[in-house]
């Protein structure tokens, strides 16, 4: 009982801290969605480089410009 | 930098497989940002839900329904692609320019927040109201931003919030770094808002491959003058590609680097480039520059100032042409970043500097201005430096030719030439090229021995590179300085044929001497007295005024003490040659060429060994041929016996012999009368033993006399020098011997009369002492008279034993230390001159009353003299009224005697005149003396003083004026005479 507390408090916690994460995000405009945002977060709490994450994170959403074009370009 | 990303590796690999769910953190990235690549829903994704991705699932598009196998495989095969994309990227990271500690990282955000005030607003807004942000104010954001950090930081949850922080700033649109990935913005209308809304554009853009990344740092920093840069970076791409990837959305290519070195080239050989040129030559008129420039080039101190005025000019003039470029050719020529314009003119400076150097060559040997021996040389070194210079650019060219020969393609770092390499290797060059321009711009002023000490001046500059370039252009330029230096010391010509050297010849000379050989000889004479003065200014000159010391030539490295010596060594040495026709002079030569080594800049000390050496050398020998082979002080002794009338046998054998003659008018004297007279004199004294040399110059002379005046006045004796010695006993000098003779001479006269009164009158004191009444007057004649021995004695003593001997011992003393030159010699002479022609004429300091005192003695020689004449009358007054009463006697003893026939009140009367006479003289000496004697005790020389206390030893004069008032002193003496 006293770890499903526990795990609810947990659970409670980081979505505050996400939901703070998330303004500052937004204070910053950084334009990550609250998902992307959590899975980044995720990874550099497990150790990924912040600087070189936010070089994939530009990287890809170039990606998603090309691709987007190519899909208009095809329709 | 390698251990970080295999640490940030280890740290990152191991971790995906613990997460919950299957798929990687970077896969689910991956489909969350590229949408279109996100697999088909399946159930799973509802699990990711429960464990706090939950949004991942809703964000996720639907996928449809039906799978086409084959896009299923292109679209699973892109992912794969893409992912191993990013993880090469998280791999291979680049090297991580955030050093930044955790402490700083909040502040740079909020800065940025603050920053971001205005220049976000605009083009962002419409995104931000999409997602519920009010477009507010920076400092409104970072306060909340501040509020949420704070909120953050106590949370418990993240290991440590700044790594987020630092991922999401990375992310913003804030930060600078990231904005010119972004399409240019357009909200700023006015340039220079744009252009501070861009971002600092980076020098190497348009080179970016090979530069060494420490010169891009030092460029950026140069070229940006634009919002202050933040201390980390993008990863992934630098600034420069930042900037490429901006003038490549603007389709500028950056201008090709080799055409742009080949203009340099030619711009550092003074040439305009084809795209690059000089701004100088085409609108002499239009630019306001050149005519500012024109008159600032005319200062001293301004050759930076000129340089940069000239850069700007051609900054605007090389802006021209890249716009005209941009217009015609901007697919093809590209552009010239602003960065690389300034290093281009910093390049061209050196350019310009070439072209002034250059041009002065040039203008020098087209024989313009005036030439000499110190710009020839100067020439030929700034010539010598100009081949290093061509040599230099010609390796540069080759490097050039080199690096660009191969499809332009820049070779690998480390190699090749770059506009920065060329700055960096004309570096030295650069700093030669300007120290030669500033001594160019001095050869144009001045030319000769002050150019050479100009030069001298930056040999003290900080720099040593300078200060040693400047001792080689010194030493260049120092050496037609020294040939004639050699010359002149050591031979003592003046070889100048420009005048540079600081001892130049005397415009006035010349013509000076042709008048002084011309003009005697036109109208001389039985008259020689002319001729040896004519000689006498012609010698003088030649010593004094053949050449003259030009301070302002002195190079810098001579003291003008050194160069006085220099001066002095070389006049010597001239006047020995000219002046004194020395047959020794091949020794003095021989000695002085081992003295002298080859003299040059860099041994200065041997310079001023040798120059002293020569020196020594040249005066000794000046001197000990005016002492040895001129007997200057047989001379100056001659003069002093015979002028000043030391030879006490010779002066009274010229006395006697000559008195008979001088005492008749003036106009019935004969100079050969005079002359035989001097002859005897020197025959009859020890005078004929002295040297023939010097007893033939001497002369009798008579001066140009007016009516009336007596032999005396008009008699003067001679001594003639000539050619080398009058440099010493000049026309002055020898004008001062004849006032000295004269004054000396009457005293003399006046003495030698008063001997012989006085041996008239005490040998016949018999006859007149048996003359009644006439006792009283006998005695107080003697008693004046003897007060007139007293008084001429002493004056004589005082003038031979006090003034003349002891001058003349320091003149002794100074001859025999046989120091300094020949300058030395005349001043000491000088100084023994004067001292004796001020204190024998009693000359006071008092203006306009200098010659009070010798006034005065000569009214008391007059009285003397008129004294004597009275005495003598009386004597012969006295003879003859004894005669008479012998007579008398005689009748009266019945003998026969010759009847007289002057009447006894006649002769009394004459008496009674002759006594008058003989009152008044006396009167007046005495009334002179005192007043001589009181001159003389107040008389500013201590010497004089002296003279006064001899006069009046007892005090008897003092007293007297003291106790008596003037008109008394007649009185008594009357009284006293009539006491008798």
């Amino acid at each position: 009982m006293s770890s499903s507390k526990d795990d609810e408090a947990r659970l409670q916690n980081a979505r505050e801290t996400i939901d703070s994460l998330h303004d500052l995000s937004q204070l910053l405009q950084t334009g990550l969605d609250k998902n992307t945002l959590s899975i980044c977060v995720s990874m550099i709490e497990q150790g990924a480089n912040p600087d070189t994450l936010a070089a994939v994170i530009k990287e890809l959403r170039r990606e998603n410009e090309v691709l987007k074009a190519q899909k208009s370009d095809n329709m | 930098m390698s251990s970080r990303p295999v640490s940030s590796q280890s740290a990152h690999r191991p971790r995906p497989p613990s997460t919950s769910s299957s798929r990687s953190p970077l896969e689910q990235l991956v489909y969350s940002l590229v949408p279109s690549l996100a697999p088909p829903r399946s159930h799973r994704t509802s699990l990711d839900v429960r464990s706090g991705r939950s949004s991942v699932a809703s964000s996720r598009p639907d996928s449809r329904a039906e799978v086409d196998d084959v896009t299923e495989r292109e679209r699973k095969e892109r992912v794969k692609e893409l992912m191993e994309w990013c993880e090469e990227i998280m791999e291979s990271r680049l090297p991580s320019s955030t050093p930044l500690s955790a402490s700083t990282l909040p502040d740079t955000a909020k800065r940025i927040l603050l920053q971001s005030n205005s220049r976000i607003d605009g083009r962002s807004a419409s995104r931000q109201s999409s997602r519920g942000e009010s477009s507010s104010s920076g400092s409104e954001r970072a306060m909340r931003f501040s509020g949420v950090w704070n909120k953050l930081e106590k949370g418990r949850l993240l290991s440590s919030p700044s790594p987020h922080l630092q991922f999401l700033l990375s992310l913003s649109e804030f930060n600078p770094h990231n904005v010119p990935a972004k399409p240019l913005s357009t909200n700023g209308s006015s340039a220079a808002s744009s252009s501070r809304a861009m971002p600092p554009p980076p020098v190497p853009a348009t080179f970016p491959s090979n530069q060494p990344s420490s010169s891009r740092q030092a460029l950026a920093d140069t070229g940006s003058t634009n919002l202050p840069t933040l201390d980390f970076d993008v990863k992934g791409k630098s600034k420069a590609e930042v900037l490429k990837a901006w003038r490549k959305s603007k389709s500028q290519k950056p201008f090709p680097q080799h055409l742009l070195l080949r203009d340099t080239l030619y711009l550092l050989q003074g040439i305009d480039g084809r795209y690059v040129r000089f701004a100088i030559r085409p609108p002499k008129e239009q630019n306001p520059y050149l005519t500012e420039k024109g008159r600032a080039g005319e200062g001293v101190g301004f050759p930076l100032g000129k340089d940069g005025a000239i850069n700007q000019e051609e900054e605007g003039e090389e802006g021209d042409i890249v716009g005209i470029e941009i217009v015609a050719d901007q697919p093809k020529d590209g552009y010239i970043s602003k960065p690389t314009q300034t290093i281009l003119m910093q390049l061209s400076e050196m350019g310009m500097l070439y072209r002034q150097v250059t041009d002065f060559i040039s203008s020098k040997q087209a024989g313009e201005g005036k030439g000499g021996m110190t710009e020839q040389s100067l020439c030929h070194f700034l010539h010598h430096e100009l081949s290093e210079y061509h040599r230099l650019l010609a390796v540069l060219e080759s490097q050039m030719n080199q690096t660009f020969s191969d499809d332009n393609e820049p070779p690998a770092d480390g190699a090749g030439l770059t506009l920065m390499r060329l700055g960096l290797w004309t570096e030295e060059m650069k700093l030669k090229l300007k120290q030669m321009s500033l001594v160019v711009e001095e050869a144009k002023k001045t030319h000769g021995g002050a150019l050479v000490s100009k030069i001298h001046k930056h040999t003290s500059h900080g720099d040593p590179l300078i200060r040693r370039f400047t001792d080689q252009i010194l030493e260049e330029v120092s050496k037609p300085f020294f040939g004639t230096l050699q010359k002149w010391i050591f031979s003592g010509d003046l070889h100048d044929p420009f005048n540079e050297f600081f001892v130049q010849l005397n415009p006035e000379t010349t013509s000076l001497r042709d008048h002084g050989r011309i003009s005697p000889a036109g109208d001389v004479g039985f008259e020689m007295g002319i001729d040896s003065l004519g000689r006498t200014d012609e010698a003088q000159t030649i010593w004094e005024k053949k050449y003259v010391f030009v301070k302002g030539m002195v190079p810098g490295f001579v003291s003008e003490e050194f160069g006085k010596k220099i001066f002095s060594t070389g006049r010597s040495l001239n006047f020995i040659r000219y002046s004194c026709g020395d047959s020794d002079w091949i020794e003095t030569q021989a000695k002085l060429a081992n003295a002298g080594r080859a003299l040059k800049y860099s041994d200065l000390a041997g310079l001023e060994r040798s120059i002293d050496d020569a020196y020594s050398i040249a005066s000794q020998r000046l001197l000990e041929i005016f002492f040895d082979k001129f007997i200057l002080l047989e001379h100056l002794r001659a003069l002093k016996s015979y002028l000043m009338l030391g030879a006490g046998d010779f002066t009274e054998l010229l006395m006697e012999a000559l008195a008979p003659r001088l005492s008749k008018p003036a106009i019935s004297l004969y100079r050969h009368h005079l002359t035989s007279d001097l002859e005897s004199a020197i025959r009859g004294s020890n005078a004929q033993f002295d040297n023939p040399e010097i007893l033939k110059r001497l002369d009798a002379r008579i001066l140009e006399y007016s009516h009336g005046e007596t032999g005396w006045d008009c008699f003067t004796l001679e001594y003639k020098v000539e050619q080398p010695l009058n440099t010493i006993l000049n026309q002055k000098s020898m004008l001062d011997y004849d006032k000295l003779f004269n004054h000396l001479w009457k005293l003399k006269r006046v003495e030698s009369s008063l001997t012989q009164n006085w041996i008239r009158v005490t040998s016949s004191s018999k006859v007149y002492e048996k003359l009644p009444g006439l006792s009283n007057d006998w005695h107080h004649c003697r008693i004046v008279q003897s007060e007139m021995v007293h008084f001429l004695r002493n004056l004589q003593a005082f003038y031979q034993l006090e003034v003349i001997e002891c001058s003349w011992k320091d003149l002794i003393d100074f001859t025999e230390k046989r120091q300094g030159d020949l300058d030395a010699l005349i001043n000491a002479h000088r100084e023994y001159l004067d001292r004796v022609v001020k204190k024998v004429l009693l000359l006071s300091n008092k203006r306009d009353k200098e010659e009070i005192l010798l006034d005065a003695v000569r009214d008391a020689l007059d009285y003397i003299l008129q004294f004597r004449d009275a005495t003598d009358d009386l004597y012969g007054w006295s003879l003859a009224e004894a005669t008479r009463l012998d007579r008398e006697r005689d009748s009266e003893r019945g003998l026969y005697t010759i009847p007289t026939t002057d009447s006894p009140t006649l002769s009394l009367n004459q008496l009674h005149s002759i006594k008058q006479r003989i009152k008044q003289c006396s009167n007046s000496f005495q009334d002179k003396l005192i007043s001589i004697c009181h001159l003389a005790g107040s008389h500013n020389d201590l010497d004089i003083r002296f003279l006064a206390i001899r006069l009046a030893w007892n005090g008897h004069y003092s007293l007297r004026k003291s106790s008596k008032p003037h008109g008394l002193i007649g009185e008594r003496s009357s009284a006293r005479s009539n006491r008798g």
